[in-house]
């Protein structure tokens, strides 16, 4: 929570990681490019849970609700072609998804804890029902959505590309993080993490605590629907599982992984999660079993996640190093 | 009727230790397909429902010897993705031992007819069912409200420490709350065979609905738990006209304006 | 004018009265109160309708003649009310300084702002460091809370309290769980500290309360039973009756 003093081998880590999206990604296999789009879609989505969980701490099974709203709204505006104009379809189903998270989130951040995690969950699976079965004209139920073609961005490179795509996902994912890094380290996001770590104190000081979390769930709302736009796109297929409590519960389980709490810990936690699956994947079909084992151990062992982890180690190298 | 032996012992659970434990769902489902292959061992019903429970409730003493014992001081929000985890993993390996194939259970010859309720023929089985299920409630009513052994459990419900403090031995009074609800759901995986089928996502599809009947029945409370399940079942008779899956929906909504207004659930004590 | 008025105020859990009918008015010309009482006799419960934790059972609460009553806690602050808790109730995990900038930074228009850091905001440093140095705690203010003595914890849970220059400001047993002379100490701070801000303090070492009180009110199963001077507290028969058999240091 203080400031942030850059280290040099901080600076190396970030040009790494730099010239590793940039230029070494591009370069490897098709398979691996597509790997590493999904990956970097996941991580946005991943990032809009800890803003919610990790920071202002508020656990919910809800964000695969808005992840899924944004792709379904990319999907039935282009395939029926309702919109054809990308910016506006992406506008729409951002604000579809600020419509669902201001309604239910006005009732949901009401409550705490455990009642806040059933509740999300309760307001997501109800979601998902309505569009399996009543909607289903609009929807096509279980069936999901095919056909979503790639956008064009107006620009003159086109999205059809999957190397062309990946840029476009690269810097949609590099505006996400940076507008959560300045949240983080503002005094907005200071007050998350007070209402996190002790809301009556936050209360008793003078904070409208009620106006923090509903704001904080509106905002990461909106970004797993930025993530959830991308997915449509990316995918061309939008399934009826993208809006299903168990994403949701996927989302948490990569955030846990990563280290919650933490501004990485997203990203460690969707690369280990989508390489894990896809790298075991080729060898069994047990991927639940495997991802449970993984996720008890990392609880129960590796307390902070990979992130988490990374930073204890990092502070026993150099003790009183402050860490972001 | 089903849901309710799951719930029963998920509010119980829930109640005492104030953990929610979502691999009770794994508990049934494990229990179902268990039953499955000592049915076709042996081809007796009752043999299988027995070995059904057991199973349950042997998941249920490894889950809470191992592992809950780690979990009782931690946040509530770890405890439930760990037994989530814990379902995820009791889930491959169900698929490991019997393979993804959905399975049916014959129903047990002895009640495979009907019998005429009101005019119109109604299965003799779930007719036996409705039956166990109230045996079962007021069974475990009785345990906890008048025998010596259900007051420790409300004792240690109330307060640990002071229970503790008495000479009771909490651990073995979780073990065994544990055990029991696990044996519950085991027995009500095979039980509920024959009309639900025995595939895999049973679990999930189950949790989730039972822990919806807890909360809104009520944490703790086993004639809320009762209610919420006949209420359900009324939800389901008359919604499946208006579409399929209705009675889950109603569920579902009636939890969010229960968590909404009275957070404690219908009939529960207040937590 | 006064700051804080309290009318037929009662508050009971279901069969238990914790506050009967409690009625008494501070004006902002009054400096220290100090309010004593045998345990359960309601203090802390007070303070809770004061501050808005709790609604009241009956009766009525104003701040600097507003009506409160329905008002939410966070909403209080406004009038320039804040307290500090029996129980330190700090924020474990962050530094002395994130904890003091938090206190500072409730009543600024930029709380809800996100896009700049907090480090920008220099001025807000320089005053959680000046008030640091007032209880000579500048030196810890990189350490976090869970590193600090229950001494050190005290003092800042302390200057939660001040931080946002109230007007009336709420102690809830300053000195629980100090040795003497750190009490002593705490009671000097509160006398310089707070030239022009009405404190209440809740007491349970009399020296303490008589060495800082200008008025003390004694509460006794939740009801007033005496109101006015040191001097005339002492002599109380009501209130000896009170603590009989308990240590009163007079």
């Amino acid at each position: 929570m203080a400031r942030m003093r850059i280290t040099t081998w901080k600076i190396l880590l970030y040009v790494l990681l730099g010239i590793v999206l940039v230029l070494l990604v591009p370069l490897s296999p098709r398979h691996i490019l597509t790997l590493a789009t999904s990956i970097i879609i996941f991580s946005i989505y991943v990032s809009s849970a800890n803003l919610l969980t990790g920071y202002t701490g508020l656990i919910s099974l809800g964000q695969a609700m808005f992840w899924g709203s944004s792709a379904y709204m990319v999907a039935i505006l282009t395939t029926r072609g309702i919109v054809e104009n990308f910016y506006l379809v992406a506008l729409m189903s951002v604000m579809a998804v600020i419509v669902i998270s201001a309604s239910f989130g006005a009732l949901a951040v009401k409550v705490k804890g455990l009642y806040f995690l059933i509740l999300t969950f309760a307001f997501g699976h109800v979601l998902w029902c309505v569009a399996m079965y009543p909607i289903q004209s609009i929807t096509f139920g279980y069936d999901g959505i095919k056909g979503v073609v790639r956008p064009d961005l107006l620009l003159p490179w086109s999205m059809k590309n999957n190397l062309n795509f990946y840029y476009f996902v690269l810097v949609v994912a590099a505006v996400c993080f940076f507008m959560l890094h300045l949240i983080i380290r503002s005094p907005f996001g200071h007050v998350l993490v007070g209402i996190r770590d002790n809301e009556h104190r936050m209360v008793a000081l003078g904070y409208n605590t009620f106006l923090y979390k509903y704001i904080s769930y509106i905002l990461s709302a909106i970004i797993a629907g930025v993530g959830g736009i991308l997915y449509a796109y990316f995918n061309c297929y939008v399934n009826p599982s993208e809006l299903h409590w168990l994403w949701s519960g996927d989302a948490l389980m990569m955030m846990f992984i990563g280290g919650i709490g933490t501004f990485w810990g997203p990203v460690f936690g969707a690369l280990v999660y989508t390489g894990l699956r896809y790298w075991v994947s080729a060898y069994t079909m047990y991927w639940f079993g495997i991802e449970g084992i993984i996720f008890i151990l990392v609880v129960l062992f590796f307390r902070g996640g990979i992130a988490g982890s990374l930073m204890k180690i990092q502070k026993r190298l150099s003790y009183g190093g402050v860490e972001d | 009727m089903l849901l309710f032996l799951l719930a029963a012992g998920l509010s119980l659970m829930f109640g005492l230790m104030g953990i929610v434990n979502l691999a009770h769902g794994s508990y049934f489902m494990v229990g179902a397909y268990v039953g499955l292959s000592i049915l076709e061992a042996t081809g007796s019903f009752l043999l299988a429902l027995l070995a059904a429970a057991a199973s349950g409730a042997l998941l249920g003493f490894l889950t809470e010897r191992f592992f809950m014992r780690r979990l009782y001081g931690l946040r509530h929000h770890e405890p439930i993705l760990l037994t989530f985890a814990l379902s995820l993993i009791l889930s491959d390996f169900s698929l490991f031992l019997w393979t993804g194939t959905p399975r049916w259970v014959q129903t047990p010859s002895l009640l495979a007819f009907c019998v005429n309720i009101v005019g119109s023929p109604y299965p003799t089985y779930r007719l036996a069912l409705i039956l166990v299920g109230i045996i079962v409630f007021f069974v475990l009513y009785w345990f906890q409200e008048k025998t010596r052994w259900g007051a420790m459990v409300r004792a240690g419900v109330d307060d640990k420490e002071m229970a503790t403090g008495f000479g009771i031995n909490i651990p073995m009074v979780f073990t065994t709350v544990f055990c029991l609800g696990a044996f519950l759901a085991g027995f009500g995986g095979f039980i509920g065979a024959p009309i639900l089928g025995v595939h895999i996502g049973l679990d999930i599809e189950i949790i989730m609905l039972a822990l919806a009947v807890v909360i809104v029945g009520g944490i703790g409370s086993l004639p809320g738990c009762l209610a919420t399940c006949l209420l359900l079942g009324l939800a389901d008779t008359f919604g499946k006209v208006l579409w399929p899956d209705f009675a889950s929906l109603t569920i579902y909504v009636i939890l969010v304006i229960v968590l909404l207004v009275r957070p404690s659930g219908l009939f529960g004590k207040g937590r | 004018m006064e700051a804080l008025r309290i009318e037929k105020l009662s508050k009971n859990f279901g069969a238990l009265q914790v506050l009967d009918n409690i009625s008494f008015t501070i004006t902002h010309e009054e400096r220290r109160v100090v309010i004593i009482g045998p345990n359960g006799a309601g203090k802390t419960t007070l303070f809770n309708l004061i501050t808005g934790e709790l609604p009241p059972s009956a009766g009525k609460v104003y701040l600097f003649t507003d009506d409160v009553t329905k008002m939410p806690c966070h909403r209080r602050t406004d009038f320039g009310l804040s307290r500090t808790f029996q129980i330190v109730d700090l924020f474990p995990y962050f530094t002395v300084m994130d904890n003091i900038l938090l206190a500072l930074q409730v009543h600024k228009p930029f709380r809800y702002q996100m896009f700049l850091p907090i480090d920008g905001y220099r001025y807000l440093y320089e005053k959680a460091e000046k008030l640091l140095k007032k209880v000579n705690l500048l030196g810890k203010k990189d350490f976090v809370i869970t590193d600090l003595s229950h001494g050190e914890a005290r003092l800042i849970e302390l200057l939660m309290g001040i931080a946002s220059e109230p007007k009336l400001l709420l102690l809830d047993e300053p000195t629980a769980g100090l040795t003497t002379s750190e009490s002593e100490w705490v009671a000097n701070i509160i006398q310089d500290l707070l030239k022009d801000v009405t404190v209440i303090i809740i007491e349970h070492d009399m020296e303490i309360a008589f060495m800082l009180a200008e008025r003390i009110i004694v509460l006794h199963q939740g009801k007033i039973v005496a109101d006015g001077r040191p001097e005339m507290i002492k002599t109380n028969e009501k209130v000896r009756e009170v603590y009989l058999g308990t240590e009163m240091v007079m």
